[in-house]
């Protein structure tokens, strides 16, 4: 039976409602989570990711990704990844990069796994998760859990979900170091439907580490040994019947102990061009203000003192741009491929001042994926 | 909590009460993977992880991802 569902997005209640659930930081929710998939969904994606500077320097990353959800009888379903990175390039000692080994060319590789049961019960969902990180000088474990729970109505899903994770840090230049850090990490979050085309999410999280934080491919880095981390995530997704559309929109605020605050808005719109064939162009602008213990210049005036030159914790803004073309090769089977080209300079800073020196970074990222739906 | 406080709370619980009126047969379109917040959960991972590696701030979307080496 085909249904229409009025087109309420626009009436003024709708507006109204979505304003005020946006300013009291409320979220909203599709279709509830607290029901099994009735399909096993099965995604293979590839990234080639590029990124290098005007100097000259490169990093290039190959990352291959397997993801899997799968009903388990009627009230249970597995979910599970595993990606393996490759990693090779070159980049100075004293600043970047995406691999931890810097200075002089590297390689190195990651491989990381993850697993989620989940069990579902009356409009209450459960689910409890175990995550690894492999590399040769760094090796991170994360168990966490998961609750949600719709109202009767199911238009609205409470999250509650927590973590801890175990990271042991290793060093290529130093076969004595052996450090640690502990994480916990806590977040709630609403999902409220808005309307018959509007939903609306709102989390927020915590995270507090202990223990060792400092890079140890840079020289002098010394960085705290606690960070505390708050995080406010809103995200929300509007529908356009008559032209088929959907727009999605994202404003995230970050604010740790170190005197890092970052904003991040999103935005993407999916639209359909001719049948089974759908483009999503997106576009994502990040800003970030320095840590307190942050310099633009080597050496440091004092040895032993906090201490970190590393661009990423600098100030700086970044803008992504990207589109991505899917097709639906059959009723069950898609296939995509994206492209972003990121964009990073001290200049476009939203607030926050210094990292006048640091210097720019682009990359460049090429996503293909095929995923499949086995009934 | 002040007096003004309690009211606006309360005022704000109305009105998004008045929002969960959408019934079960109007879900259609909210059905839709791109209504979603997990549409593509294999994209997600590797654009967070992506943007872990190059930046300051991550998570806020869910808990329990492994960490790495490249922040």
């Amino acid at each position: 039976m085909q249904l229409t569902a009025p087109d309420a997005a626009t009436t003024p209640g709708a507006i109204s409602c979505a304003l005020m659930s946006a300013a009291l930081g409320l979220a909203s929710i599709a279709p509830l989570a607290a029901t099994p998939p009735d399909a096993t969904q099965v995604s293979f994606k590839y990234l080639d990711y590029l990124d290098y500077s005007i100097e000259g320097r490169r990093m290039h990353v190959r990352e291959p990704l397997l993801y899997v959800h799968a009903p388990l009888g009627d009230n249970y379903s597995l979910e599970a990844s595993a990606i393996i990175d490759t990693m090779s390039g070159a980049s100075p000692e004293f600043h970047n990069s995406l691999t931890g080994a810097s200075g002089k060319d590297v390689r190195d590789e990651r491989h990381a796994f993850d697993l989620k049961l989940h069990r579902y019960f009356h409009r209450t969902a459960v689910a409890v998760g175990v995550a690894t990180s492999n590399e040769f000088d760094y090796t991170s474990q994360t168990l966490n859990a998961e609750v949600q729970q719709a109202t009767e109505d199911q238009n609205t899903l409470l999250t509650l979900g927590w973590s801890r994770t175990l990271d042991d840090i290793g060093s290529a230049w130093d076969d004595y170091l052996q450090e640690h850090r502990r994480s916990s990490e806590y977040l709630a979050g609403v999902t409220q439907v808005i309307s018959p085309v509007a939903i609306l999410q709102s989390n927020i999280s915590y995270k507090a580490s202990t223990g060792f934080h400092d890079d140890p491919y840079k020289a002098a880095d010394k960085r705290p040994d606690g960070r505390h981390q708050f995080i406010w995530l809103t995200r929300y997704n509007q529908h356009f019947p008559t032209p088929d559309m959907t727009l999605n929109l994202e404003y995230r605020y970050f604010q740790d102990n170190w005197d890092i605050r970052a904003h991040t808005l999103g935005a993407a719109l999916t639209m359909p061009i001719t049948q089974g064939w759908r483009l999503k162009p997106s576009l994502r602008y990040y800003s970030q203000s320095a840590a307190y213990f942050y310099s633009d210049t080597f050496p440091p005036k004092r040895f032993g003192r906090l201490y970190s030159a590393d661009y990423r914790l600098g100030s700086f803004g970044a803008v992504t741009a990207g589109l991505k073309l899917s097709h639906d090769l059959d009723r069950d089977t898609v296939v995509d491929v994206a492209l972003e080209r990121y964009e990073q300079k001290s200049a476009w800073r939203w607030s926050g001042s210094g990292s006048s020196t640091l210097e720019s970074v682009y990359a460049r990222s090429l996503m293909f994926g095929i995923t499949h739906f086995f009934h | 909590m002040s007096s003004t406080h309690i009211v606006l709370v309360g005022a704000a619980a109305l009105l998004l009460s008045a929002c969960s009126t959408v019934k079960p047969w109007q879900k259609q379109y909210l059905s839709k993977p791109e209504m979603g917040f997990s549409a593509d959960p294999g994209d997600s991972r590797i654009t967070e992880h992506i943007y872990t590696s190059r930046e300051a701030a991550s998570g806020g979307s869910g808990v329990g991802g492994g960490g790495c080496g490249c922040n």
